[in-house]
C-alpha cells in the first residue's frame, strides 16, 4: 500500500506533537512531584507552560491538519467545526496529561475541592470544567485571529498572532512594570487560578470572575468573527489557508 | 547586487519580521531595565542598551526568531524563473537570511546608538555565556561576535525551514515546523535521567538561540553541526527529488 506524501507528512506530524507533548507535560509531572491524577490536570491545565507554551505550539503544528478542512466551510459551518475541533484538541491533551501521570505512577484520585485565589475554593470536578471551557475558548480565538489575519494579509503569518500573544501572557506585565494583574492578559482569563503579574500574590488575592473570562473570551472571538465575515461577504479569498 | 534583484528580496514579510525583531528588542530593555540592576544607573549608553535589548535576557526574541527566519527563508526561497537551477535560489535564499538578519541586529545596534549615545559602564553581573571571553576582553566585539552568531543560526535555520518545505511540500510547515522544534524538542530528554539528558542536549536544539542560556560551548556546537546536518541532508533530499516552492 502506497501512502501519500501528504498524508505520511500528516502522520509524522502528528506523532511528533504527541510525543513532545507527553515529555513536557510528563517533565513537569516530575517537576512538581504529583501522584494525583486529578491535582496534576487540575494544575496543568492552569499551568502558563501548558497554556502558553504546549498548547499554542501543538496548535501551530496541527493547525495545517485540523482546520485547513474547516476553512472552506460557511461561516455557520466554521464555528460548529471550530468549537468540535477545538474541543477535541483541548480532551485529547487531557488525555495525554492521564498518561504522563499513570507514567509516573500517579494512579490515586484526591477529589477534594482546592483554593483557586486565597479566597475562593471550587470542587475538582467545576475546575476541570471550566479549564476545558476556557482552554477551548482559547484555542477557538486562535482560529478566528489566524484565519482572520492569513485572510486580511493574503499571506500565512496569521500564527505570528499566536506568538504576540505568548509575549503578552508572559512579559506585558514586566515590560511594562505592573505589578498586580489587571485583567487584561489572556492567560488571567485562561488560568482558573489566581495569575501574578510582577508582584507575588499575597492575600488577599483574588481571581477574576470566571463568567467575565468567558465574557472576555467571547467578545474577543466575535470581534474577529465579525472582522472575517465583513471580509468575506467582501469576496476576499486567500488561497495561503 | 542589482537594484532588481534587491526590490525582489525586500518583501512585506521580510519588513514585518524586521519590525517584529526591531520592536521586540526594544520592548524587552524596557522590561530588563524594570527587572535588572541596568534600571538603577543614570545612563545606559550603547553597548549595555544593546546587550539588555538583543543579547541578555530576551526570551520572546529567542522564541520567535526560529519562526521569523522561516518566514524570511521561504519567502525568498520561491522559484521565479524555471531555467535557474533550484539549489541556488535554496543557497541564495539561505544566504540571504543570514544578511537579513546580521542587518537587523545592525539596525539594533544603530538605534541603540541613535538613542543613547554615551559610554556603558560595565557591570559585574553580566553573564555573557558563549564567547565570554571575547566579552571580558572588548564588549564592542563581543556585541559584533553576537550578530555573526546570529547570522549563522539564522544560515542554519533557513536551511532547515527550506528543507521542510519542501519535503513537507508545505510553506507553512517550513515556517512553524523548525521553530516548534526549537522549542519543544528539548522536552524529549525529560523522560531519560540527568546524564543522558545532557548527552541528548548536545544533538537536540535547546536554548541555540540564547547565548546566555549557560550551555557549554561544545554543547552549542555540536547542536548547530546536528541543525546544519539535519538541513543538509534535507535540502539534499529535496532537490534530488526535484521539489520547488513556487
Amino acid at each position: 500500500m502506497v501512502i501519500k506524501t501528504e498524508n505520511r507528512v500528516n502522520i509524522i506530524l502528528i506523532f511528533l506533537v504527541a510525543i513532545t507533548f507527553l515529555c513536557a507535560v510528563y517533565s513537569d509531572c516530575v517537576l512538581y512531584d504529583f501522584h494525583y491524577i486529578d491535582d496534576f490536570i487540575i494544575r496543568e491545565l492552569s499551568n502558563p507552560f501548558y497554556i502558553c507554551y504546549y498548547l499554542p505550539f501543538s496548535f501551530l503544528i496541527l493547525w495545517s491538519l485540523l482546520y485547513k478542512k474547516t476553512i472552506k466551510k460557511t461561516l455557520k459551518a466554521q464555528i460548529v467545526r471550530c468549537a468540535i475541533k477545538s474541543l477535541c484538541f483541548v480532551i485529547c491533551s487531557i488525555a495525554i496529561l492521564i498518561i504522563a501521570c499513570l507514567l509516573y505512577n500517579g494512579y490515586k484520585i484526591r477529589g477534594e475541592s482546592i483554593l483557586i485565589d486565597s479566597d475562593n475554593s471550587m470542587s475538582v470536578l467545576e475546575i476541570i470544567l471550566y479549564s476545558i471551557l476556557l482552554n477551548t475558548l482559547r484555542l477557538g480565538f486562535y482560529y478566528w485571529c489566524v484565519s482572520t489575519l492569513n485572510l486580511l494579509t493574503h499571506k500565512c503569518i496569521g500564527f505570528l498572532s499566536i506568538l504576540v500573544m505568548v509575549f503578552i501572557d508572559r512579559w506585558a506585565y514586566e515590560c511594562f512594570d505592573v505589578l498586580y494583574p489587571i485583567g487584561i492578559t489572556p492567560i488571567e482569563h485562561t488560568a482558573v487560578f489566581y495569575v501574578e503579574a510582577m508582584a507575588p500574590a499575597i492575600p488577599p488575592y483574588t481571581r477574576l470572575p470566571i463568567g467575565l473570562s468567558i465574557l472576555y473570551w467571547l467578545i474577543g472571538l466575535s470581534l474577529f468573527f465579525l472582522l472575517k465575515a465583513v471580509l468575506m461577504t467582501r469576496g476576499i479569498k486567500n488561497e495561503f489557508e | 547586487m542589482s537594484l532588481n534583484s534587491m526590490r525582489n528580496i525586500i518583501n512585506g514579510k521580510i519588513i514585518l519580521c524586521v519590525c517584529v525583531i526591531v520592536a521586540s528588542c526594544f520592548v524587552m530593555l524596557l522590561r530588563n531595565i524594570a527587572i535588572s540592576e541596568i534600571g538603577t544607573q543614570m545612563n545606559i549608553g550603547t553597548i549595555n542598551m544593546f546587550l539588555y535589548s538583543a543579547v541578555y535576557s530576551n526570551p520572546f526574541l529567542s522564541l520567535v526568531l526560529p519562526f521569523l527566519i522561516g518566514i524570511i527563508s521561504t519567502s525568498l526561497a520561491k522559484l521565479d524563473d524555471a531555467n535557474k537551477k533550484y539549489i541556488f535560489v535554496l543557497r541564495k535564499s539561505v544566504l540571504c537570511t543570514a544578511a537579513i538578519v546580521f542587518c537587523t541586529y545592525f539596525l539594533v545596534f544603530l538605534l541603540c546608538l541613535i538613542i543613547d549615545p554615551s559610554a556603558s559602564v560595565k557591570p559585574n553581573y553580566f553573564r555573557g555565556g558563549l564567547f565570554i571571553q571575547i566579552y571580558d576582553i572588548s564588549r564592542i566585539a563581543y556585541c559584533f561576535v553576537f550578530m555573526f552568531y546570529m547570522a549563522f543560526l539564522a544560515l542554519i535555520y533557513a536551511g532547515l525551514s527550506c528543507g521542510v518545505a519542501l519535503l513537507a511540500r508545505s510553506t507553512y510547515l517550513g515556517m512553524v515546523l523548525p521553530g516548534f522544534c526549537a522549542y519543544m524538542m528539548p522536552y524529549l530528554a525529560a523522560p531519560f535521567t540527568a546524564k543522558t539528558q545532557q548527552a541528548i542536549m548536545h544533538f537536540l536544539p535547546f536554548r541555540t538561540f540564547d547565548i546566555c542560556a549557560g550551555l557549554d560551548s561544545k554543547q552549542y556546537l555540536t547542536q548547530l553541526l546536528f541543525a546544519a546536518i539535519t538541513a543538509e541532508i534535507l535540502n539534499l533530499i529535496a532537490v534530488n527529488k526535484k521539489e520547488v516552492l513556487k
